[in-house]
């Protein structure tokens, strides 16, 4: 994906300016940045949902996973799978299935009585059946417990090594740069800088957060 | 369809049921409590009449909650994206959200209109009775779908809802020729004749076909509106 002379504005607020930049397809491009700066409002604009300038240039399908993408709290597991399996835009969910582990989890409960973990794992399931080229994950392990962390972990570099997609990880979670191997950048002062140095990156965030 | 599975899990349907039902038993409640009727005084064409008005005046409190909460729920837990996911657009799910609560409505209003054929053992009016009661659900449920496809809040939705209706009386009482937009309401001429109707035990009136196209021409404008609005929808539901 290349954004090129990119710029959002969000109310008075601008987010990002004239920014041109390249994440690499078949990669784990970590996202980092405080809160405010813009991170999720960039993952928004790639949907659709806010108006941005410049351009931004991909091949494939794009899907976004955040808090505001979610799967029906009143279906069940058992529900959800059968309407996946049913939908002509979803390829083979099977093998999600098993990279996540969701047979442990009972197929009859409503999605909303679920852990955050499990409903994380949902999430995935669902919006990675239709195989996206691009996914990007907006602060994607917040209010998870550290087992469900290295579950997601887990789960996405084994997805990476499989599919060889471009995987943008909107965080500010520093752990997610300690499990999730790849190229950083930063979001700060209405730009993405990128680090060929994760440490590097570290320094700089947590001096200036 | 999605609908069906997320109604089973969430009882909507049964709520929505119950809804139809209970506004058939407070049309008999009032005939006895306000009109101070005896029920072995009470004749079909009456109670049909009383249930009928019950859904044109009490309708619009209680029908439009189910339908405005069955999308504005999707908005409250982002959802929107979900749908997309499965490749629906703003029409077809506009479109899935009325076809279930229609489904729904029109159990109701079965049993409403087969029961109280069946307690008088005469069912001449049941089919006209049946439509009167559809018309208006149809109706009430279509505008009730709009305001929250719109408004994303519940409250929001609700409120203009009633405040609409209310307007749309109000203009038809400056000026009557203004009864398109309250027509249902029992102040218009054609409500009371009904009664009338309803006690000749008539099998059909015009009154019907007339209302099926006045909801059909809603649900056109409806359609535009929501593809004026169909940015709304991803930004309401994300």
């Amino acid at each position: 994906m290349q954004l090129k002379n990119y710029s959002l504005t969000v109310g008075k607020k601008t987010l990002f300016s004239n920014v041109s930049i390249n994440f690499e397809s078949g990669t784990v491009c970590n996202l980092l940045g405080g809160n405010g700066v813009g991170k999720s409002s960039f993952a928004k604009s790639l949907i659709g949902m806010l108006d941005y300038e410049g351009q931004v240039i991909y091949q494939g399908s794009l899907c976004v996973i955040g808090s505001y993408t979610n799967v029906p709290y009143d279906l069940t597991l058992s529900d959800l799978i059968k309407i996946l399996k049913r939908n002509k835009a979803i390829s083979e969910i099977d093998e999600l299935y098993e990279l996540l582990g969701i047979k442990q989890i009972d197929h009859f409960l409503k999605i909303g009585k679920m852990s955050d973990g499990q409903k994380q794992k949902i999430k995935l399931l669902s919006f990675l059946s239709s195989n996206p080229d691009i996914i990007v994950l907006d602060e994607f392990t917040a209010s998870l417990d550290k087992k469900s962390m290295l579950d997601i972990y887990n789960f996405l570099q084994q997805y990476q090594a499989k599919r060889k997609v471009l995987i943008i990880n909107i965080t500010h979670n520093i752990l997610d740069l300690e499990n999730l191997n790849g190229k950083y950048f930063y979001v700060t002062q209405n730009t993405i800088i990128q680090y060929s140095d994760k440490r590097k990156l570290l320094e700089d965030y947590t001096s200036l957060s | 369809m999605i609908e069906l599975y997320r109604i089973k899990n969430n009882h909507i349907g049964l709520f929505s049921v119950m809804v139809c039902v209970l506004m058939g038993v407070l049309g008999l409640i009032l005939l006895v409590s306000l009109d101070g009727y005896q029920l072995d005084e009470i004749s079909m064409g009456l109670l049909q009449y009383s249930i009928y008005t019950v859904y044109t005046q009490f309708g619009f409190f209680v029908l439009p909650v189910l339908s405005i909460y069955l999308i504005t729920i999707d908005y409250k837990e982002k959802n929107i994206a979900f749908y997309k996911l499965l490749k629906y657009n703003e029409h077809l799910y506009f479109l899935q959200k009325l076809a279930v609560l229609l489904i729904l409505n029109t159990i109701g209003n079965f049993i409403v209109s087969f029961s109280v054929s069946a307690v008088y053992r005469n069912f001449s009016a049941f089919i006209l009775f049946f439509f009167k009661l559809e018309n208006v659900s149809v109706f009430i449920t279509l505008i009730s779908l709009l305001y929250a496809f719109v408004f994303k809040n519940l409250m929001i939705s609700y409120c203009v809802n009633f405040a609409l209706w209310v307007t749309g009386i109000v203009l038809y009482s400056i000026n009557g020729s203004l009864k398109i937009f309250c027509f249902y309401d029992a102040s218009l001429e054609k409500h009371s004749a009904f009664q009338d109707v309803l006690e000749a035990g008539v099998i059909m009136h015009s009154s019907v076909i007339t209302e099926i196209i006045y909801n059909a021409v809603v649900f056109l404008i409806g359609m535009v509106i929501i593809t004026m609005f169909r940015k709304r929808w991803m930004k309401n539901g994300i």
